[in-house]
């Protein structure tokens, strides 16, 4: 019989279920924000003792490929964003679609979702939406200046009117 | 799998977005060890000369891409 002590690593690899998902999950939401706090747990709760080196390799493979997936799956998300934007009448300019896909990227690929993230995301759509009706507040603006020009052509070429009447036809126009 | 290589992939898996740096640097930590700020801060300034990735500083935080150079690496490894 092989007296070979076990690897480090593999050590990881066989520990019990419930103990493997726990130290792959602590690993993924930072609940162990460092190798040693991680070796601290494992020593203390599992009765094993490992190395940096061997949690690096459980790191590889238990944990990114989560994280790999997350991410694979966040990048596409975004993109549909993107596209369903492009298609709503509105029309998104595209710097923002672009600023948009990426902090719902970045909002998607975090283990917990980041409240800044979020708000940046809607700061960023309010204020493209400000944008757009600023734009029309103008287009409707514009449309009765010159609405308004004609109009005041038309009254002071009629020399029946008197100042009063002239007024009132304006308004009129204008629908004021 | 080198250190150069490792951040290639998970660049890869992000894109066609792009990556914090800080949330780079954590994970090819992660992922190699006892890795130091310098390897690491060498390996992105050579991965930037050969064009492999691009780095995009932001208003808040420098963000990283990999390029189709560093797509190819990727492909190529596998």
């Amino acid at each position: 019989m092989s007296t070979k002590k076990p690897r480090s690593d593999s050590k990881l690899d066989n520990l019990q279920e419930l103990q493997l998902l726990a130290l792959r999950d602590g690993l993924l939401d930072r609940t162990f924000d460092s190798y040693q706090a991680a070796l601290d747990w494992l020593d203390a709760d599992c009765g094993v003792s490992s190395s940096a080196a061997a949690l690096s390799g459980f790191w590889r493979n238990h944990c990114a490929p989560v994280v790999a997936a997350r991410r694979q799956m966040a990048a596409i998300r975004a993109e549909a964003l993107g596209d369903a934007m492009r298609e709503d009448p509105v029309n998104w300019d595209e710097a923002i679609i672009e600023k948009t896909k990426q902090l719902a990227f970045e909002f998607l690929d975090s283990e917990t979702a980041d409240p800044d993230a979020i708000k940046k995301l809607l700061d960023a759509i309010l204020k493209a939406k400000g944008q757009e009706l600023d734009e029309r507040k103008v287009v409707l603006l514009e449309g009765k200046a010159r609405l308004f020009d004609k109009l005041k052509d038309t009254v002071e070429a009629d020399d029946d009117l008197t100042p009063e009447e002239r007024l009132k036809k304006i308004r009129e126009g204008l629908k004021i | 799998m080198n250190l150069e290589l490792s951040i290639l992939q998970t660049l890869d898996d992000a894109s066609p977005r792009l990556l914090k740096f800080a949330v780079l640097e954590a994970e090819t930590r992660l992922a190699t060890g006892d890795l130091l700020a310098s390897e690491f801060d060498r390996a992105i300034s050579s991965l930037d000369r050969k064009r492999q990735i691009r780095l995009h500083p932001g208003e808040d935080v420098t963000r990283v891409a990999i390029t189709d150079a560093g797509k190819e690496r990727v492909a190529s490894a596998k």
